[in-house]
């Protein structure tokens, strides 16, 4: 089966993402669901970078491009992140991640020469991807200094499970992407329920219960149409017993 | 006051990372995660088809920093809601870690069903049972290592006065233990239990590896044997490390000889005796018992 190139799925996370910040700049908490498909860029770039014999360990190569990314927001958030034009905002958080992440991304195969194809390219999507979603949450749970660990670790493992959960002689492109949209479906679903929280009023803000219903329905979908993949590439599934060959 | 205040945030914070590390040990021992994990993945790829939890997610300390921040995040927004006395930071924080656990759990499936279908070429069967089974032990222990750290990360900032948020707090912890218990406590679950017929102490050359007990002690081994075995000595050494680890680390809010450098001062010193005592004790292992040998 042809698989999606990088530089495709990338261009495709770019605008939703920036489509996602500009929704919810304007108060449409629902924008959300465009931040998936930067999940899917992110998790995408670590599987081009793992498959290349990193394996399991991918999880370094990983934390460095959403260290970056999320960095990157963080400091956009202070410096322009109260701005009321969202598109300033946006435009300083792709810069900012683009130039650190292809930076780092440069060093790593010049300077430390960790000989990884691509490397360069993968490094810069990571790091932008993440930025974008971190960006687009800080705008829904708030600048909170304190919130800032959660949301850069919860983005991170979303990022660097779907890889590292599919290896193996039969993972396959569709199968790790669509893993990985049922982990964002399940992040977004949670910064919805941590947004209810912070947002500090007793009763839920409709804009909260809307992230989070949006995200259940995501869910649901994700989660049928990866486990129907699952059944067609997996050897067999039984409720208990051992291997033939041993019994 | 403060001074009882320090004290008993010392000893608190201390027997709490005791207590974290011995049940993130035998969290990540009953879910295969870490180096072990190297090892079952590599099992059927040489024909050595298991029942064993495949539960990668992405490196023991980052997993743990994500329930330990999950669970005190959710238990610091909480905390504001209840009004923040001592019982609202316990509710709060046991709701926090079940929330936590449920995030683990559902990783923890993904992680399973996704290895297994990616062994189809090696015929590894899917075994329902096999995953169901160790799952609620898994999340009881998960559970308790998050409501532990969070614990942990509220003790150190209300009554050690350390400066960070007990978000950070946690995120730092959950780093540190998961660091610990994958370099610490593993070695007990991956080159010993999972080689047990190979011989003692004989560490796992490239050529073995993957090629890991299957069967128990009657029919096929499943990860609810695993922290049975690993608690005894694995999880302790964990609980051990990342207890003293805090406890000594707590002794630098104790003292104020020097100021701001203090914590500094004794931090460093703390930090050299152990190097020596380490130096130490690895001269007289190696005096005592020599090389590796064949036989």
């Amino acid at each position: 089966m042809k698989e999606i190139q990088i530089h495709t799925l990338f261009g495709a996370a770019l605008l939703s993402g920036i489509a996602g910040i500009l929704l919810i700049g304007h108060g449409i908490s629902i924008g959300i669901v465009f931040f998936w498909l930067p999940f899917l860029s992110a998790a995408n770039s670590v599987r081009g970078m793992a498959k290349y014999g990193l394996g399991t360990g991918n999880a370094s190569i990983g934390y460095w491009g959403t260290a970056v990314g999320a960095t990157s927001a963080f400091i956009a958030s202070l410096c322009c992140g109260s701005t009321p034009l969202p598109l300033l905002y946006t435009a300083t958080v792709v810069t900012i991640s683009l130039v650190i992440g292809l930076a780092t991304g440069v060093l790593a195969d010049k300077v430390i020469r960790m000989k990884i194809p691509r490397i360069e390219l993968n490094s810069a999507v990571i790091a932008v991807s993440t930025a974008l979603i971190t960006a687009g949450f800080l705008l829904i749970i708030g600048s909170n200094y304190c919130l800032y660990p959660f949301i850069y670790i919860i983005i991170t493992l979303a990022v660097l499970h779907p890889y590292n959960a599919s290896t193996g002689a039969g993972e396959n492109q569709k199968r790790t992407l669509l893993l990985a949209l049922v982990e964002a479906c399940m992040t977004t679903l949670v910064i919805g329920i941590v947004a209810m929280l912070a947002s500090g009023s007793a009763m839920p803000v409709s804009d909260d219960v809307a992230i989070v219903v949006v995200s259940v329905c995501g869910l649901v979908i994700a989660v049928v149409a990866w486990y129907r993949l699952v059944k067609s590439d997996i050897y067999d599934i039984r409720w208990t017993g051992y291997s033939p060959a041993e019994h | 006051m403060a001074a009882i205040s320090l004290l008993l945030g010392t000893a608190l914070a201390g027997f709490l990372a005791f207590l974290a590390g011995v049940f993130e040990d035998s969290e990540s021992n009953a879910g295969s995660a870490s180096n072990p994990n190297s090892q079952v993945q590599l099992a059927p790829q040489i024909g050595n088809r298991h029942r064993y939890f495949n539960k990668a997610i992405s490196g023991e300390p980052p997993a743990n920093a994500l329930w330990a921040t999950t669970a005190a995040t959710i238990a610091y927004l909480l905390t504001a809601h209840f009004g923040g006395d001592a019982f609202s930071v316990l509710v709060a924080s046991i709701i926090g870690a079940a929330a936590s656990t449920l995030l683990l759990c559902a990783y923890g499936v993904l992680s399973h069903i996704s290895r297994i279908a990616s062994m189809k070429n090696f015929e590894q069967t899917l075994y329902w049972d096999s995953l169901l089974t160790p799952l609620p032990l898994d999340a009881a222990f998960g559970f308790l290592t998050a409501l532990m750290l969070t614990l942990l990360a509220f003790s150190a900032h209300s009554l050690l006065g350390n400066p960070f948020s007990v978000p950070l707090l946690a995120f730092f912890f959950g780093i540190t233990i998961g660091a610990i218990g994958s370099s610490t406590g593993d070695i007990y679950y991956g080159a010993e239990r999972l080689y047990q017929h190979y011989i003692f102490g004989s560490g796992i050359p490239i050529s073995v590896q993957g090629d890991i007990d299957v069967k128990g002690e009657y029919g096929y081994r499943n990860s609810v044997d695993t922290p049975y075995f690993t608690m005894r000595f694995g999880g302790l050494v964990t609980g051990l490390a990342f207890g003293i680890l805090i406890f000594l680390d707590a002794w630098s809010r104790l003292f104020t000889f020097a100021g701001v450098w203090t914590s500094v001062i004794v931090v460093s010193v703390l930090v050299l005796i152990i190097l020596i005592f380490i130096y130490l004790l690895e001269v007289y292992t190696r005096k005592r018992y020599g090389r590796y040998t064949e036989d």
